[in-house]
Protein backbone atom coordinates (compact mmCIF):
# COMPACT_ATOMS: atom_id res chain seq x y z
CA UNK A 1 0.00 0.00 0.00
CA UNK A 2 3.05 2.57 0.45
CA UNK A 3 3.23 3.09 -3.48
CA UNK A 4 -0.03 4.69 -3.57
CA UNK A 5 0.25 6.75 -0.06
CA UNK A 6 4.04 8.03 -1.08
CA UNK A 7 3.83 11.67 -0.82
CA UNK A 8 4.71 12.53 -4.25
CA UNK A 9 1.38 10.57 -5.49
CA UNK A 10 -0.69 11.77 -2.99
CA UNK A 11 0.73 16.10 -3.85
CA UNK A 12 0.19 14.63 -7.52
CA UNK A 13 -3.89 13.33 -6.90
CA UNK A 14 -4.60 16.36 -4.63
CA UNK A 15 -3.35 19.32 -7.05
CA UNK A 16 -5.01 17.47 -9.94
CA UNK A 17 -8.39 17.65 -7.62
CA UNK A 18 -7.65 20.78 -7.32
CA UNK A 19 -6.87 21.46 -10.70
CA UNK A 20 -10.00 19.89 -12.00
CA UNK A 21 -12.37 21.47 -9.59
CA UNK A 22 -11.10 25.03 -10.91
CA UNK A 23 -11.83 23.57 -14.01
CA UNK A 24 -15.16 22.22 -13.73
CA UNK A 25 -16.09 25.85 -12.38
CA UNK A 26 -14.30 27.95 -14.77
CA UNK A 27 -15.71 26.64 -17.85
CA UNK A 28 -18.92 25.63 -16.85
CA UNK A 29 -19.31 29.74 -16.09
CA UNK A 30 -17.81 30.34 -19.36
CA UNK A 31 -20.17 28.01 -20.86
CA UNK A 32 -23.15 29.88 -19.84
CA UNK A 33 -22.07 33.52 -19.92
CA UNK A 34 -19.93 33.51 -22.99
CA UNK A 35 -20.91 33.13 -26.77
CA UNK A 36 -17.55 31.19 -27.34
CA UNK A 37 -15.49 28.98 -25.70
CA UNK A 38 -11.93 30.33 -25.18
CA UNK A 39 -9.68 30.01 -28.48
CA UNK A 40 -7.39 27.34 -27.42
CA UNK A 41 -10.43 25.27 -26.60
CA UNK A 42 -12.57 26.14 -29.83
CA UNK A 43 -9.70 25.93 -32.04
CA UNK A 44 -9.12 22.29 -30.63
CA UNK A 45 -12.97 21.35 -31.15
CA UNK A 46 -12.63 22.60 -34.37
CA UNK A 47 -9.35 20.29 -35.19
CA UNK A 48 -11.39 17.33 -33.56
CA UNK A 49 -14.50 18.01 -35.76
CA UNK A 50 -12.35 17.56 -38.33
CA UNK A 51 -11.02 14.16 -37.75
CA UNK A 52 -15.11 12.99 -37.03
CA UNK A 53 -15.99 13.91 -40.47
CA UNK A 54 -13.56 10.93 -41.78
CA UNK A 55 -14.99 9.01 -38.91
CA UNK A 56 -18.79 10.06 -39.92
CA UNK A 57 -18.45 8.87 -43.63
CA UNK A 58 -18.31 5.19 -42.82
CA UNK A 59 -20.62 5.15 -39.61
CA UNK A 60 -23.47 7.09 -41.82
CA UNK A 61 -23.22 5.08 -45.13
CA UNK A 62 -23.74 1.63 -42.33
CA UNK A 63 -26.99 3.89 -40.81
CA UNK A 64 -27.98 4.16 -44.54
CA UNK A 65 -28.22 0.85 -45.45
CA UNK A 66 -29.95 0.19 -42.12
CA UNK A 67 -32.65 3.13 -43.18
CA UNK A 68 -32.85 1.69 -46.81
CA UNK A 69 -33.91 -1.85 -45.64
CA UNK A 70 -36.01 -0.53 -42.91
CA UNK A 71 -38.01 2.13 -45.68
CA UNK A 72 -38.57 -0.83 -48.45
CA UNK A 73 -40.70 -2.45 -45.48
CA UNK A 74 -42.78 0.46 -44.47
CA UNK A 75 -43.40 1.30 -48.37
CA UNK A 76 -46.51 0.38 -48.45
CA UNK A 77 -48.19 1.35 -45.67
CA UNK A 78 -46.02 4.52 -46.18
CA UNK A 79 -47.61 5.49 -49.91
CA UNK A 80 -51.19 5.03 -48.66
CA UNK A 81 -50.79 7.54 -45.89
CA UNK A 82 -49.17 9.92 -47.94
CA UNK A 83 -51.48 9.69 -50.26
CA UNK A 84 -54.39 10.73 -48.52
CA UNK A 85 -51.99 13.31 -47.49
CA UNK A 86 -51.54 14.85 -51.08
CA UNK A 87 -55.05 16.03 -51.86
CA UNK A 88 -54.95 18.16 -48.80
CA UNK A 89 -51.04 19.56 -49.47
CA UNK A 90 -52.14 21.55 -52.53
CA UNK A 91 -54.96 23.18 -51.43
CA UNK A 92 -53.09 24.15 -47.89
CA UNK A 93 -50.02 25.67 -50.30
CA UNK A 94 -52.30 27.56 -52.64
CA UNK A 95 -54.06 29.03 -49.00
CA UNK A 96 -50.50 29.20 -47.43
CA UNK A 97 -49.39 31.39 -50.90
CA UNK A 98 -52.17 33.68 -50.64
CA UNK A 99 -51.63 34.54 -46.83
CA UNK A 100 -47.69 34.91 -46.77
CA UNK A 101 -48.44 37.46 -49.92
CA UNK A 102 -51.34 39.00 -47.48
CA UNK A 103 -49.39 39.35 -44.44
CA UNK A 104 -46.68 40.69 -46.68
CA UNK A 105 -49.19 43.71 -47.79
CA UNK A 106 -50.23 44.38 -44.55
CA UNK A 107 -46.83 44.29 -42.65
CA UNK A 108 -45.57 47.23 -46.19
CA UNK A 109 -48.82 49.29 -44.72
CA UNK A 110 -47.94 49.40 -41.23
CA UNK A 111 -44.43 49.52 -41.52
CA UNK A 112 -43.89 46.36 -39.60
CA UNK A 113 -40.50 44.73 -40.67
CA UNK A 114 -39.59 42.75 -37.75
CA UNK A 115 -42.27 40.63 -36.23
CA UNK A 116 -41.79 37.47 -33.82
CA UNK A 117 -42.70 35.35 -36.84
CA UNK A 118 -39.57 35.97 -38.96
CA UNK A 119 -36.48 33.73 -38.78
CA UNK A 120 -33.42 32.91 -40.67
CA UNK A 121 -32.56 29.42 -41.19
CA UNK A 122 -29.27 27.41 -41.43
CA UNK A 123 -29.18 23.70 -42.26
CA UNK A 124 -26.38 21.14 -40.43
CA UNK A 125 -25.85 17.65 -40.25
CA UNK A 126 -25.36 15.71 -36.85
CA UNK A 127 -21.59 14.71 -36.50
CA UNK A 128 -22.40 13.26 -33.02
CA UNK A 129 -24.17 12.66 -30.25
CA UNK A 130 -22.80 13.31 -26.41
CA UNK A 131 -21.45 9.72 -24.88
CA UNK A 132 -22.92 10.74 -21.61
CA UNK A 133 -26.14 9.21 -19.37
CA UNK A 134 -26.82 12.62 -17.72
CA UNK A 135 -26.17 15.03 -20.69
CA UNK A 136 -28.39 15.42 -23.96
CA UNK A 137 -26.25 17.21 -26.20
CA UNK A 138 -25.27 16.50 -29.71
CA UNK A 139 -22.23 18.08 -31.90
CA UNK A 140 -23.54 19.73 -35.66
CA UNK A 141 -20.86 20.49 -38.05
CA UNK A 142 -21.81 24.37 -38.72
CA UNK A 143 -20.10 26.90 -36.75
CA UNK A 144 -19.64 30.43 -36.53
CA UNK A 145 -18.60 30.71 -39.96
CA UNK A 146 -21.40 29.73 -41.03
CA UNK A 147 -23.50 32.18 -38.66
CA UNK A 148 -24.68 30.45 -35.96
CA UNK A 149 -24.49 32.15 -32.54
CA UNK A 150 -25.55 30.77 -29.59
CA UNK A 151 -29.14 30.43 -28.28
CA UNK A 152 -30.26 29.97 -31.72
CA UNK A 153 -33.11 27.20 -31.32
CA UNK A 154 -32.89 24.07 -33.28
CA UNK A 155 -35.28 22.47 -35.21
CA UNK A 156 -36.11 19.14 -37.35
CA UNK A 157 -38.79 18.81 -39.81
CA UNK A 158 -41.34 18.14 -37.03
CA UNK A 159 -40.42 20.24 -34.79
CA UNK A 160 -37.93 22.20 -31.99
CA UNK A 161 -35.20 20.25 -30.85
CA UNK A 162 -32.87 22.29 -28.57
CA UNK A 163 -30.86 25.27 -28.78
CA UNK A 164 -27.62 26.22 -29.50
CA UNK A 165 -24.94 26.06 -26.04
CA UNK A 166 -21.80 26.24 -28.05
CA UNK A 167 -20.37 28.15 -31.18
CA UNK A 168 -16.91 26.96 -32.45
CA UNK A 169 -15.28 28.36 -35.86
CA UNK A 170 -16.87 24.88 -37.77
CA UNK A 171 -18.72 23.26 -35.77
CA UNK A 172 -20.67 23.86 -32.72
CA UNK A 173 -22.81 21.52 -29.41
CA UNK A 174 -26.98 21.43 -29.27
CA UNK A 175 -28.67 21.28 -25.93
CA UNK A 176 -31.55 19.02 -27.02
CA UNK A 177 -34.87 20.07 -25.25
CA UNK A 178 -35.28 17.19 -23.48
CA UNK A 179 -32.34 17.99 -21.62
CA UNK A 180 -33.65 20.11 -18.20
CA UNK A 181 -30.61 20.10 -16.57
CA UNK A 182 -30.17 23.33 -14.39
CA UNK A 183 -28.09 24.96 -16.34
CA UNK A 184 -30.47 24.36 -19.52
CA UNK A 185 -32.59 26.55 -21.52
CA UNK A 186 -36.35 26.51 -20.40
CA UNK A 187 -38.03 27.18 -23.77
CA UNK A 188 -40.95 30.19 -23.18
CA UNK A 189 -44.38 28.25 -24.83
CA UNK A 190 -47.81 28.92 -25.41
CA UNK A 191 -50.50 26.37 -25.94
CA UNK A 192 -54.70 27.41 -26.29
CA UNK A 193 -56.49 27.02 -23.67
CA UNK A 194 -60.51 27.18 -23.79
CA UNK A 195 -60.94 30.72 -22.99
CA UNK A 196 -57.51 32.34 -22.77
CA UNK A 197 -53.84 31.95 -24.02
CA UNK A 198 -52.30 29.71 -21.55
CA UNK A 199 -47.91 30.60 -21.70
CA UNK A 200 -45.06 28.73 -19.78
CA UNK A 201 -41.80 27.16 -19.55
CA UNK A 202 -40.75 23.69 -20.52
CA UNK A 203 -39.12 22.87 -17.12
CA UNK A 204 -38.61 19.15 -17.31
CA UNK A 205 -38.42 15.74 -19.16
CA UNK A 206 -39.70 12.51 -18.42
CA UNK A 207 -37.32 10.34 -19.66
CA UNK A 208 -39.42 7.35 -18.63
CA UNK A 209 -42.47 7.57 -21.10
CA UNK A 210 -40.81 10.52 -23.34
CA UNK A 211 -42.98 13.15 -22.30
CA UNK A 212 -41.97 17.27 -21.99
CA UNK A 213 -43.47 18.99 -18.84
CA UNK A 214 -44.86 22.56 -19.35
CA UNK A 215 -44.92 24.13 -16.12
CA UNK A 216 -44.92 28.33 -14.21
CA UNK A 217 -48.25 28.31 -16.30
CA UNK A 218 -49.58 32.04 -16.41
CA UNK A 219 -53.21 30.87 -16.29
CA UNK A 220 -55.89 28.39 -14.98
CA UNK A 221 -57.87 27.11 -18.05
CA UNK A 222 -58.91 24.40 -19.31
CA UNK A 223 -57.04 22.05 -21.95
CA UNK A 224 -57.76 19.59 -24.51
CA UNK A 225 -55.43 16.71 -25.04
CA UNK A 226 -53.98 17.02 -28.50
CA UNK A 227 -53.99 20.84 -28.41
CA UNK A 228 -50.61 22.10 -30.29
CA UNK A 229 -47.75 23.74 -28.00
CA UNK A 230 -45.40 26.40 -29.86
CA UNK A 231 -43.16 28.83 -28.78
CA UNK A 232 -44.13 32.38 -27.54
CA UNK A 233 -41.14 34.31 -29.12
CA UNK A 234 -41.08 35.62 -25.90
CA UNK A 235 -37.22 36.87 -24.57
CA UNK A 236 -33.91 35.08 -25.96
CA UNK A 237 -33.61 34.87 -29.53
CA UNK A 238 -36.15 32.00 -30.37
CA UNK A 239 -38.73 33.24 -32.83
CA UNK A 240 -42.86 32.74 -32.11
CA UNK A 241 -44.93 29.22 -33.49
CA UNK A 242 -42.07 26.76 -33.76
CA UNK A 243 -43.78 23.68 -32.82
CA UNK A 244 -43.18 21.83 -29.27
CA UNK A 245 -45.11 18.95 -29.79
CA UNK A 246 -48.77 18.02 -28.50
CA UNK A 247 -51.25 18.04 -25.29
CA UNK A 248 -51.08 14.76 -23.43
CA UNK A 249 -52.52 15.56 -20.33
CA UNK A 250 -52.28 17.50 -17.01
CA UNK A 251 -51.23 16.32 -13.60
CA UNK A 252 -49.76 17.93 -10.60
CA UNK A 253 -45.88 19.21 -10.42
CA UNK A 254 -43.33 17.23 -8.15
CA UNK A 255 -44.05 20.06 -5.67
CA UNK A 256 -47.61 19.15 -5.14
CA UNK A 257 -48.85 23.04 -5.45
CA UNK A 258 -48.97 24.03 -8.92
CA UNK A 259 -50.13 22.09 -11.99
CA UNK A 260 -47.97 20.95 -15.14
CA UNK A 261 -49.02 20.36 -18.81
CA UNK A 262 -47.35 16.92 -19.73
CA UNK A 263 -46.11 17.02 -23.52
CA UNK A 264 -45.43 14.79 -26.05
CA UNK A 265 -42.76 16.33 -28.30
CA UNK A 266 -43.36 16.12 -32.43
CA UNK A 267 -39.78 16.11 -33.18
CA UNK A 268 -38.03 12.48 -32.44
CA UNK A 269 -35.12 13.68 -30.08
CA UNK A 270 -33.51 10.69 -30.17
CA UNK A 271 -33.42 9.99 -34.04
CA UNK A 272 -31.37 12.82 -35.46
CA UNK A 273 -29.76 13.64 -38.62
CA UNK A 274 -30.56 16.49 -40.01
CA UNK A 275 -31.37 19.94 -38.31
CA UNK A 276 -32.05 23.90 -38.92
CA UNK A 277 -30.70 26.30 -37.12
CA UNK A 278 -33.05 29.00 -36.72
CA UNK A 279 -31.99 32.97 -35.68
CA UNK A 280 -34.40 35.75 -35.17
CA UNK A 281 -34.51 37.82 -38.05
CA UNK B 1 13.37 -0.43 -30.88
CA UNK B 2 11.56 -0.90 -33.53
CA UNK B 3 8.60 -3.02 -31.91
CA UNK B 4 8.32 -0.06 -28.82
CA UNK B 5 7.53 2.09 -31.51
CA UNK B 6 4.62 -0.44 -32.94
CA UNK B 7 3.03 -0.96 -29.53
CA UNK B 8 3.11 2.72 -29.04
CA UNK B 9 1.62 3.70 -32.39
CA UNK B 10 -1.18 0.39 -31.70
CA UNK B 11 -2.54 2.64 -28.44
CA UNK B 12 -2.37 5.79 -30.21
CA UNK B 13 -4.26 4.85 -33.00
CA UNK B 14 -6.84 2.84 -30.99
CA UNK B 15 -7.03 5.62 -28.51
CA UNK B 16 -8.12 7.87 -31.60
CA UNK B 17 -10.79 5.50 -33.25
CA UNK B 18 -12.43 4.70 -29.64
CA UNK B 19 -12.77 8.08 -29.33
CA UNK B 20 -14.33 9.09 -32.19
CA UNK B 21 -16.54 5.59 -32.31
CA UNK B 22 -17.61 7.05 -28.65
CA UNK B 23 -19.51 9.49 -30.53
CA UNK B 24 -20.53 7.98 -33.74
CA UNK B 25 -22.19 5.31 -31.88
CA UNK B 26 -23.91 7.02 -30.08
CA UNK B 27 -25.71 8.64 -32.84
CA UNK B 28 -26.01 5.87 -34.79
CA UNK B 29 -28.15 3.95 -31.89
CA UNK B 30 -29.74 6.27 -30.55
CA UNK B 31 -32.87 4.04 -29.43
CA UNK B 32 -31.05 1.94 -28.10
CA UNK B 33 -28.55 4.21 -26.01
CA UNK B 34 -29.99 6.89 -25.07
CA UNK B 35 -33.68 5.89 -24.87
CA UNK B 36 -35.89 4.88 -21.66
CA UNK B 37 -32.04 3.12 -20.13
CA UNK B 38 -29.58 5.72 -21.28
CA UNK B 39 -26.28 3.63 -22.13
CA UNK B 40 -23.14 4.14 -22.69
CA UNK B 41 -20.37 2.52 -24.20
CA UNK B 42 -17.13 3.91 -22.64
CA UNK B 43 -14.68 2.77 -25.43
CA UNK B 44 -12.20 5.19 -24.68
CA UNK B 45 -11.78 3.86 -20.98
CA UNK B 46 -12.35 0.12 -22.53
CA UNK B 47 -9.06 0.85 -24.82
CA UNK B 48 -7.50 1.96 -22.49
CA UNK B 49 -7.96 -0.90 -19.74
CA UNK B 50 -6.82 -2.93 -22.59
CA UNK B 51 -3.57 -1.24 -23.19
CA UNK B 52 -2.70 -1.76 -19.47
CA UNK B 53 -3.21 -5.00 -19.39
CA UNK B 54 -1.66 -6.60 -22.34
CA UNK B 55 1.25 -3.97 -23.63
CA UNK B 56 4.31 -4.66 -22.83
CA UNK B 57 4.85 -3.47 -19.47
CA UNK B 58 8.48 -2.78 -19.76
CA UNK B 59 7.79 -0.31 -22.24
CA UNK B 60 7.13 3.65 -21.43
CA UNK B 61 4.19 4.62 -23.57
CA UNK B 62 3.15 7.75 -21.62
CA UNK B 63 -0.05 6.56 -20.93
CA UNK B 64 -0.71 9.13 -18.31
CA UNK B 65 -0.29 12.12 -20.58
CA UNK B 66 -2.45 10.42 -23.46
CA UNK B 67 -4.70 9.67 -21.19
CA UNK B 68 -4.93 13.25 -19.27
CA UNK B 69 -4.92 14.19 -23.22
CA UNK B 70 -7.50 12.64 -24.35
CA UNK B 71 -9.69 13.17 -21.41
CA UNK B 72 -9.17 17.31 -21.87
CA UNK B 73 -10.23 16.71 -25.52
CA UNK B 74 -13.47 14.29 -24.39
CA UNK B 75 -14.86 17.24 -22.23
CA UNK B 76 -14.20 19.53 -24.87
CA UNK B 77 -15.93 18.02 -28.01
CA UNK B 78 -18.40 16.04 -26.29
CA UNK B 79 -19.21 17.30 -22.52
CA UNK B 80 -18.34 21.25 -23.32
CA UNK B 81 -16.80 21.64 -19.96
CA UNK B 82 -13.18 21.25 -18.93
CA UNK B 83 -11.96 18.87 -15.89
CA UNK B 84 -14.33 15.86 -15.36
CA UNK B 85 -12.92 12.91 -17.59
CA UNK B 86 -9.29 15.02 -17.39
CA UNK B 87 -9.60 13.93 -13.92
CA UNK B 88 -11.23 10.70 -14.01
CA UNK B 89 -9.41 9.15 -17.33
CA UNK B 90 -5.95 8.94 -15.13
CA UNK B 91 -7.49 7.84 -11.91
CA UNK B 92 -8.77 4.76 -13.89
CA UNK B 93 -5.38 4.04 -15.20
CA UNK B 94 -3.86 4.57 -11.50
CA UNK B 95 -6.40 2.24 -10.28
CA UNK B 96 -6.09 -0.45 -12.65
CA UNK B 97 -2.32 -0.27 -12.02
CA UNK B 98 -2.52 -0.08 -8.67
CA UNK B 99 -5.19 -3.33 -8.15
CA UNK B 100 -2.29 -5.23 -10.77
CA UNK B 101 0.33 -4.85 -8.10
CA UNK B 102 -1.49 -7.20 -6.28
CA UNK B 103 -3.44 -9.76 -8.35
CA UNK B 104 -2.33 -11.65 -11.27
CA UNK B 105 -3.60 -10.82 -14.47
CA UNK B 106 -6.10 -13.40 -15.84
CA UNK B 107 -9.70 -12.66 -17.65
CA UNK B 108 -11.04 -13.04 -14.57
CA UNK B 109 -9.34 -10.30 -12.66
CA UNK B 110 -9.65 -8.14 -15.79
CA UNK B 111 -13.26 -8.14 -15.51
CA UNK B 112 -13.12 -7.49 -11.74
CA UNK B 113 -10.47 -4.41 -12.56
CA UNK B 114 -13.15 -3.28 -15.53
CA UNK B 115 -16.46 -3.27 -13.49
CA UNK B 116 -14.67 -1.26 -10.79
CA UNK B 117 -13.01 1.24 -13.49
CA UNK B 118 -16.42 1.66 -15.00
CA UNK B 119 -17.96 2.19 -11.65
CA UNK B 120 -15.79 5.21 -11.01
CA UNK B 121 -16.59 6.44 -14.03
CA UNK B 122 -19.48 6.50 -13.67
CA UNK B 123 -20.19 7.90 -10.24
CA UNK B 124 -17.42 10.33 -10.47
CA UNK B 125 -18.99 11.22 -13.88
CA UNK B 126 -22.14 11.89 -12.54
CA UNK B 127 -20.87 13.63 -9.40
CA UNK B 128 -18.39 16.28 -12.53
CA UNK B 129 -21.74 16.56 -14.07
CA UNK B 130 -23.78 17.69 -10.86
CA UNK B 131 -21.16 19.95 -9.96
CA UNK B 132 -20.86 21.97 -13.43
CA UNK B 133 -25.30 21.95 -13.59
CA UNK B 134 -25.27 19.66 -16.22
CA UNK B 135 -27.24 16.84 -15.43
CA UNK B 136 -31.04 16.09 -15.88
CA UNK B 137 -31.07 13.24 -14.02
CA UNK B 138 -31.67 12.90 -10.58
CA UNK B 139 -29.50 10.76 -8.25
CA UNK B 140 -32.29 7.98 -8.13
CA UNK B 141 -33.07 8.33 -11.81
CA UNK B 142 -29.52 7.88 -12.44
CA UNK B 143 -28.92 4.61 -10.57
CA UNK B 144 -31.89 3.57 -11.00
CA UNK B 145 -32.31 3.58 -15.17
CA UNK B 146 -28.75 4.09 -16.38
CA UNK B 147 -26.05 2.96 -13.74
CA UNK B 148 -26.85 -0.80 -14.27
CA UNK B 149 -27.60 -0.97 -18.00
CA UNK B 150 -24.49 1.26 -18.96
CA UNK B 151 -22.34 -1.58 -16.89
CA UNK B 152 -24.34 -4.35 -18.77
CA UNK B 153 -23.38 -3.11 -22.05
CA UNK B 154 -20.16 -2.35 -21.21
CA UNK B 155 -19.07 -5.70 -19.42
CA UNK B 156 -20.62 -7.34 -23.00
CA UNK B 157 -18.20 -5.15 -24.77
CA UNK B 158 -15.23 -5.60 -22.87
CA UNK B 159 -15.86 -9.93 -23.00
CA UNK B 160 -16.49 -10.11 -26.63
CA UNK B 161 -13.21 -7.44 -27.75
CA UNK B 162 -11.41 -9.19 -25.05
CA UNK B 163 -9.30 -11.97 -26.90
CA UNK B 164 -9.34 -10.33 -30.09
CA UNK B 165 -7.73 -6.81 -28.81
CA UNK B 166 -5.15 -9.33 -26.50
CA UNK B 167 -4.13 -11.34 -30.14
CA UNK B 168 -4.01 -7.44 -31.75
CA UNK B 169 -1.61 -6.64 -29.13
CA UNK B 170 0.42 -9.97 -29.11
CA UNK B 171 0.55 -9.35 -33.34
CA UNK B 172 2.56 -6.75 -32.50
CA UNK B 173 4.86 -8.03 -30.03
CA UNK B 174 8.49 -9.33 -29.97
Amino acid sequence: MHKFFSSRNLVIFVVGLVASVGLIGGSAAVRNNRAMPIFIQEFGNDVVGIGDRVIAVPANGIDKVFGSVDNLINTYSENNYLKSKVCRLQSTEARNEALTNENKDLKEQLHLNETLTGYTAINASVLARTPSNWQQQIVINKGALAGIEKNMSVIVDKGVIGRIVEVNKTNSKVELITDSGDSASHFAVQVKGNKTMVNGLISGYNNANNELEMGNLTAKDKIKRGAKVTTNGLGGVIPKGLFIGTVTGVSSAADGTSEQINIKPAADTRNIDVVTVIGKK
Amino acid sequence: MLKKSRHYLLFIIGLFISFYLEGALMHAFPYLLAGKFPMVPYLTVTWLIYTILFSDRKQNIHIYWWTFGIGLLYDSYYIGVLGIYTFIFPIVVLVTKLILEYVDENIYSSIMIYLIDIIIVLVLGYTGGRMSHLVYFSGIHFFAYAFGPTLLLNLVIFLVLYFPISLLFDKYRK
